[in-house]
């Protein structure tokens, strides 16, 4: 069992895009996918038609094994489960700022190492004791960044961050979202950056309306648009996703 | 979860009916083609497994389901190519899982079934789905996808993981309101039962039930017939060539049944076995050399690995000369197979089977009860054996080894055919112990063969002008590797063979094969 982390500290970049097409894709392919809502706003819940309930709140998710495993919900799609947001989630920093420990999500994901083949962790923004947790329980991060000034100065916050806490940088994976080929800016930015960041991943995801859409059909891209661009951009970022797990 | 409906029921209404009661939304219905995949012998379902390929426009899908239900269903995408060898397969997750499984056999379709299904799904006011009933009549095809029969429709309730709620709700209708009662088998075994058939009906090992009073004409006649049951069931895999292992089946039926013609001696009337023991010799010529290729195939990619880099691509010209010659070989045995003393051969031999009745004059052991032939058969063999082993010293001769491991293989042979005389657990063990002195010489002989062998080929390639320098370099390599595992074999050989031949072993198989009376007088005190 692999465990992604989609991440970045700034909000609105197309975590949740990502996390939930590169789940959908995983699955269709044959892996068996666990996709865990981290965010209390509970998008991704919310794209897959899911209510945010979990059964005794964040509180039992980390005491009991078995409510976490009560909680999964199938979805529509075949091999692909979901743990849903709760409101309550927003708790979850405090009950692990309370066990002031950076393994309890890895410890809670053990007992799912034989059910999945991948985990995919659609996390929250910001920088917080929980993410320290999903630092240390997945085996890679994708970061996906909008190719912005400002982008790039919250990734290297992340970047400083890993580093003074001696954490490995080289699975930090950045790639572009939300790319407007038209804006100069952003041309240069996709041109430049993976000079100075080599692990930087070749495909970008492009400014697509039909990523936008996903909102209103409520489903990955590919179920509704599996020929638009930004579906096309997705099956390259997920060819190349993983392989680069394979070879973790 | 199943129930079967009635044969005659008006599925639409039934479905209109449910749709309102249940307040659940039909979708679109289907035609689906399902081949229920396997492997001749049945690998995936003895692993537990059921692999479903169903195809209809705009639905292909591949269901990997646990036939124990142990987890949930997996669904992976329909390859492009005709399913058939894993190691054709793009690498992944299905591959992972059926590579190890399916080994060297090709996947075939045990069986076909048409599908008119119905689906009906349960959603809440979200628009998720909780469950899914499917409606669905079937259409069997026999195994040449000729005759079509109907089987029961039936109703099958999907569940969704979490959704326990409302698949309880929905059992209990089933159940309690239109008093449905759940199936206990699959529609993969009931249309196999059809069929006359089972999932497992072929395994390439001796299984055999035997009566230890029976005369042991008519015994043997039951071993004889069994082996060339199984020899007939691979017969036309063979002659296609779809995969190795039906062709290395039909070849180990036909020299099982040579070892028990000649084996279990003065039981059947010596002119007749003496002509099928040089038949059944010819089968095993006119075949050898197509298996040959086909080992050779098999094990190309050990070979392969046995070379260090920079050589292992210099070998491919070898894979590409043995591919042809396969091929070759593989037409002329059609031929051969084709052929009227082929023909004559299972004729006559069918005849043979058949006779009930002893001659007039029958043979000296033909009505001496089953176990006492098969004592003294097995209690002989063993003790020529120990004979021939004992003799062989670090300095003797590949050929001394060679019989060695014949005499081996009869008396492994014997073993298998009369196991059902004895303790299940003893007779196992002991099979067992010999199985693994004779993974050793059969080890060494593969060895020198396969070395032999790669110097004929270079020749040929030499003749046919395949491969450059750099092949023949590699070939070289190869021979010297094998020679050193052949060595090695050799000087493990002393050690396998002491541990075959120790006081634990020996007593057990004088207990089980040659009680003395004395010690059948003390057990009966
Ligand atoms: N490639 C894209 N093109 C256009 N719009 C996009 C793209 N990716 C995401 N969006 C839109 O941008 C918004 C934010 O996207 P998303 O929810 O995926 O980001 P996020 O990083 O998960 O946000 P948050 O930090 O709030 O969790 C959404 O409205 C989404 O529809
Ligand atoms: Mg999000």
């Amino acid at each position: 069992m692999k465990t992604l982390a989609i991440y970045n500290i700034k909000g609105g970049v197309g975590k949740t895009a990502t996390a939930v097409n590169m789940a959908y894709l995983a699955a269709r392919e044959g892996q068996r996918v666990l996709f865990w809502d981290l965010d209390p706003q509970g998008s991704s819940t919310y794209y897959f038609r899911i209510q945010p309930k979990v059964k005794g709140g964040s509180k039992g998710l980390f005491s009991a094994k078995h409510k976490l495993l009560e909680s999964i919900k199938g979805t529509d799609y075949p091999n692909l489960d979901l743990l849903p947001a709760d409101f309550s989630y927003r708790k979850l920093d405090h009950t692990l700022m309370g066990a002031k420990k950076r393994n309890s999500l890895r410890q809670v994901l053990k007992p799912l190492r034989d059910e999945y083949d991948l985990v995919i962790l659609d996390c929250p923004p910001s920088i917080s004791v929980l993410s320290e947790n999903v630092f240390t329980a997945s085996d890679a991060l994708m970061v996906p960044l909008i190719p912005t000034t400002l982008s790039l100065r919250t990734f290297e916050q992340l970047l400083k961050f890993f580093r003074d806490k001696k954490l490995d940088l080289d699975r930090i994976w950045p790639f572009f979202s939300m790319v407007d080929r038209r804006k100069k800016l952003h041309r240069d930015i996709v041109e430049i950056f993976p000079g100075e960041y080599p692990g930087t991943m070749d495909y970008a995801i492009p400014n697509s309306t039909h990523v936008e859409l996903m909102g209103l059909k409520r489903s990955p891209v590919h179920s509704f648009a599996p020929r638009c661009p930004a579906a096309i951009a997705y099956d390259g970022l997920w060819t190349e996703l993983r392989e680069r797990l394979e070879n973790l | 979860m199943r129930y079967l409906l009635d044969h005659d029921i008006d599925l639409a209404a039934f479905a209109q009916d449910l749709c309102k009661k249940r307040s659940l939304t039909a979708l679109s219905p289907l035609n689906i083609q399902r081949q229920f995949m396997d492997s001749f012998d049945w690998r995936l379902y003895k692993a537990n497994v059921a692999l479903e390929l169903e195809l209809a426009p705009g639905h292909r899908k591949l269901l990997w389901k646990l036939t124990d239900n142990s987890s949930p269903d997996l669904v992976f995408p329909v390859p492009r190519a005709k399913l058939g060898f894993a190691a054709d397969l793009r690498e992944g997750p299905l591959k992972d899982r059926l590579a190890p499984l399916l080994e060297m056999r090709k996947l075939i379709a045990q069986l076909t079934i048409t599908t008119h299904r119905q689906p009906l799904c349960l959603r809440d006011q979200e628009g998720k789905t909780l469950l899914t009933l499917n409606l669905e009549h079937h259409q069997l095809q026999d195994a040449d996808g000729q005759k079509v029969e109907p089987l029961p429709p039936c109703l099958t309730v999907e569940a969704v993981r979490g959704y326990d709620n409302a698949f309880a709700v929905c059992i209990d209708y089933l159940e309690n309101k239109l008093q449905l009662s759940p199936s206990d088998t699959s529609l993969f075994q009931d249309g196999l039962v059809r069929l006359g058939r089972y999932a497992g009906d072929y395994s390439s090992k001796v299984k055999l039930v035997l009566e230890p009073s029976l005369p042991a004409a008519e015994t043997t006649r039951t071993i004889l017939r069994t082996l060339y049951t199984t020899m007939l069931r691979n017969e036309s895999g063979t002659i296609q060539d779809i995969d190795s292992e039906f062709l290395h089946d039909f070849r180990v039926a036909g020299r099982r049944t040579r070892s028990a013609l000649s084996q279990i001696k003065n039981v059947l009337p010596q002119t007749e076995v003496d002509i099928f023991k040089s038949e059944f010799a010819w089968l095993g010529q006119i075949t050898g050399p197509t298996r040959d290729m086909d080992v050779y195939l098999l094990d190309f990619e050990k070979y392969r690995n046995l070379l260090p880099e920079l050589l292992k691509p210099a070998l491919d010209p070898l894979k590409t000369f043995l591919t042809r010659h396969q091929r070759s070989e593989q037409q002329k045995m059609v031929r051969a197979l084709r052929s009227k003393r082929y023909r004559d051969l299972k004729k006559n031999y069918t005849a043979f089977l058949e006779q009930e009745t002893p001659d007039s004059e029958p043979p000296a052991k033909a009505q001496q009860p089953t176990k006492k032939t098969a004592d003294q058969r097995i209690w002989k063999t063993y003790c020529r054996l120990v004979e021939e082993g004992r003799a062989i010293h670090p300095e003797s001769p590949a050929e001394d080894l060679h019989e060695l491991r014949k005499t081996g293989k009869k008396l492994r042979y014997l073993m298998e055919f009369f196991q059902s005389l004895y303790p299940a657990e003893d007779i196992k063990a002991l099979i067992k112990s010999l199985k693994l002195l004779q993974e050793n010489l059969g080890n060494f002989q593969d060895l020198e063969v396969q070395t032999h062998a790669l110097q004929g080929f270079a020749n040929q390639m030499q003749q046919e002008k395949i491969g450059s320098v750099d092949t023949f370099l590699a070939m070289g390599a190869l021979c010297l590797h094998l020679n050193e595992q052949q060595q090695q074999a050799r000087t493990e050989f002393a050690e396998r063979f002491a541990a075959f031949d120790d006081d634990i072993n020996r007593d057990a198989f004088q207990q089980l094969f040659h009680k003395t009376s004395r010690s059948s007088m003390k057990s009966k005190g």
